[in-house]
């Protein structure tokens, strides 16, 4: 009886909390009014602000709900472990499809035209990986995370230890993108400030999942995977409706589009092409426009092909349901609905080109990221509608409805894998009570919100898009070569293992921090010094008598040369990138294509080198548990 | 003991070894035909371009319907799995309750 009354206060405690944090949260967001040219008008932030606040209260009604529902650690991490197949898989949805596959792969479309497509397709081809090879074993032998396992046949701390450190970061290069391209959008479309946008991503994710857990953070997915499909499936029915839902007339217009073609011609293959217009519209449709390099192309496919498989936050959604036949029910549906929603975007993009061409759509925003947004807008009546507006709010909220809850989603990846993995785990080795369990877990939410918060507010102003990448090859050299050998090859050892794991990481950090990702000054100054010359050259041509300029457009080149040349004078000879080199020492930004063969290659050698007893001895007892799942009510329940 | 001496009983039955490679046969083959599937298209955009410009029916060219096929085509994939899973799923619960009969089986002989 007394046990009830406390979880009783313990809830009315906690949504008392809750109440107050959203006070704060609706103060924040309506202080923030009166910013530069956005997408939605000054006069339309009021209805914007309404759509928003009727979302965010329906998800605080939801965490309520799943706060007065939540008793144990395992409701922490599992929503009781008991959710259907089909529910699992939309809320698996809901964690993958983020605000970069909306808006950002629209805009890449819009744009580029069929190369968005390629980009696209990755995403969706990584959960073919994770239905055949992973979903199902890890439910079988897993408890809360990934980490439960690998610790399964190996060294319980050493290999605990080592999958915490590269799911951590995983999940941080994954999420800090995430918010801060989030809030560079939701500044665009309505002026919300960064800041404010960045805390307010956090203080709302920070709330679900403190107070809500896994069972508030799947409603949250669910809610927006639902929201998000159905409005793209709108923007697909409003867009194909006048044509009669005739593909080929579709796209027919869109090639023929002056709009499509000019920008062709000019922009993406720089006026030097002798493409006629109408050859220049069929270009679109055709490869090579924003991906020029296979090996890089192979090397980032590759990443996010296997890297999904290995994701934290992906892998923890397997344990929320009962049994291996659940396990791959969500795999499946999620695969469904994800490619299912690519396919409404892929229709968007080319829209989004033919409706409001792509000079309007990069004037804007020069990523092409407010593409969806501002078809939306058009297709419910334009800028002076009242429906536009209700559509453009409506992008708006589900956008921020998708950060928040994609971020929920890593932050309990992260903070499952700090708190179980590390300090139930590796520090207490497996031994802490069940209240000892919930503190960790809700210490670790929150020490995760704090980073994800800071790290996104200095990171303002930084092109933070290519963490994406090195997520996924993090994901992909180190935890896939280690859970995959874990689970299917008998002589892998902890050694192996932690090899895998540490080695992986560090490969595939150092090699981007020796790609050309990084900023190497010296480049700068030949690329400022080699700009100054052209203009030189022009300037001279004009002086000649060579070339016909007004005297404006030589006064331009002029400054440009002064400005140029002064950049170049402000960096010193001996100027390095950040960790001391003068140029890049690989060409590949994307680095798996070398460091995932290495990631398996050290678990093999390393596991070959240092055989253990351990690893070898639980083999049995591992296959079959694999194989068949028995004993997966007590890997549940302990 | 009865839980342990019932992994080591499935695991040496001879339908265990069958089950095991049954399902890493399936695998396999699925996932080397997705990944070749998939993985054609970077070196059909950057050797074969022109394969991927030809027009089938006015502006939609073989391109557009590789890409938008592959949605489809892992879609065909993933289903398949699931409905050849079944099976194996059957073979594995028919294993496990035979082993766990033998086991307590073994388990209630005198000594």
């Amino acid at each position: 009886m007394t046990k009830i009354n406390r979880t009783n206060r313990l809830a009315a405690l906690r949504s008392s909390t809750l109440f107050k944090a959203c006070v704060a949260l609706a103060g924040l967001l309506t202080a923030s009014q009166g910013h530069a040219a956005t997408l939605v008008s000054e006069a339309n932030r009021p209805l914007t602000f309404g759509v928003f606040a009727a979302l965010f209260l329906i998800t605080l009604g939801i965490t309520f709900w799943a706060a007065r529902k939540n008793s144990s650690v395992k409701d922490f991490y599992t929503a009781g472990g008991a959710l259907s197949g089909r529910i699992n898989g939309l809320a698996i949805a809901g964690d993958y499809l983020s605000a970069a596959a909306f808006l950002g792969v629209s805009g890449l479309i819009a744009i580029y035209g069929l190369d968005g497509i390629t980009y696209v397709i990755g995403f969706f081809v990584s959960f073919i990986p994770v239905l055949l090879l992973i979903a199902e074993p890890c439910r079988n032998l897993g408890k809360y995370t990934l980490g439960d396992v690998l610790a399964f046949r190996n060294n319980f701390r050493a290999s605990k230890f080592a999958v915490a450190i590269s799911s951590v970061l995983v999940a941080l290069f994954y999420m800090v993108p995430q918010i801060v391209g989030g809030a560079v959008i939701i500044a665009a479309l309505i002026g919300i400030p960064f800041e404010i946008s960045v805390v307010s991503v956090g203080v709302l994710m920070l709330v679900y999942v403190l107070f809500g857990g896994m069972r508030a953070t799947t409603s949250v997915q669910i809610l927006k995977a639902t929201l998000l499909i159905a409005f793209c499936f709108l923007l697909v029915v409003l867009s194909w409706a006048p044509y009669g839902f005739n593909v080929s007339a579709f796209f027919g217009d869109l090639v023929g589009s002056s709009a499509v073609q000019k920008h062709v011609l000019g922009t993406l293959l720089n006026g030097v092409s002798q493409l006629s217009a109408e050859q220049a519209g069929q270009r679109f449709m055709e490869p090579g426009l924003y991906l020029k390099n296979p090996l890089e192309q192979i090397s980032l496919s590759l990443a996010l092909v296997l890297g999904t498989a290995a994701m934290p936050h992906i892998l923890m959604r397997f344990f929320t349901v009962r049994d291996a036949q659940s396990a791959r029910t969500s795999a499946l549906t999620a695969m469904l609905l994800i490619g299912l929603c690519h396919l409404f975007i892929i229709v968007i993009g080319f829209s989004a080109a033919l409706h409001l061409g792509p000079f309007a759509i990069t004037a804007m925003d020069k990523g092409g990221n407010l593409a969806a947004p501002m078809l939306a807008q058009f297709l419910g009546g334009g800028a002076d509608s009242l429906l536009g507006n209700l559509m453009l709010a409506f992008v708006a909220a589900v956008s921020f409805a998708t950060i928040v809850a994609v971020v929920a989603g890593l932050t309990l990846a992260a903070a499952s894998t700090l708190a179980h993995d590390v300090y139930v785990g590796a520090v207490r080795q497996g031994k802490a009570t069940e209240r000892e369990q919930a503190t960790a877990a809700r210490l670790a939410t929150l020490a995760i919100a704090i980073i994800a918060i800071c790290v996104g507010i200095s990171a303002k102003g930084q092109n933070v898009a290519q963490l994406v990448g090195l997520g996924y090859a993090v994901a992909a050299s180190a935890n896939l070569p280690a859970l995959l050998l874990t689970l299917y090859w008998r002589r892998c050892s902890t050694a192996g293992v932690v090899a895998g794991l540490l080695g992986g990481t560090v490969l595939s950090i150092g090699l981007v921090l020796v790609s050309p990702n990084m900023t190497y000054p010296l480049q700068q100054k030949q690329v400022a010094l080699a700009a100054a010359a052209k203009s030189q050259t022009k300037i001279d041509l004009i002086d000649k008598g060579a070339l016909v300029a007004t005297a404006a457009e030589r006064e331009q080149l002029l400054s440009d040369v002064t400005k140029q040349q002064q950049t170049a004078s402000l960096i010193p000879d001996s100027a390095t990138s950040l960790i001391g080199l003068r140029e890049p020492l690989v060409q590949l930004r994307n680095p798996g294509l070398i460091s995932i063969p290495l990631g398996f290659a050290l678990v093999i050698l390393f596991s070959l080198l240092f055989p253990s007893q351990l690893s070898q001895s639980r083999w049995v007892e591992f296959a079959v548990r694999r194989e068949t799942g028995l004993g997966v009510a007590q890997a549940a329940q302990h | 003991m009865k839980q342990d001496s019932i992994w080591g009983a499935i695991f040496e039955h001879p339908n265990f070894a069958i089950l095991v490679k049954r399902r890493r046969r399936l695998v396999s083959t699925l996932m080397l035909i997705s990944m070749a599937v998939y993985f054609a298209i970077p070196l059909f955009s950057a050797y074969f371009p022109e394969f991927l410009s030809y027009k089938i029916y006015g502006a939609i060219n073989v391109g557009l319907v590789y890409l938008v096929g592959q949605y489809f085509f892992g879609a065909a994939i993933a289903i398949f799995y699931a409905w050849r899973l079944k099976n194996i799923d059957a073979m594995s619960a028919a294993l496990v309750s035979e082993a766990s009969v033998s086991v307590n089986h073994d388990q209630n002989q005198p000594h």
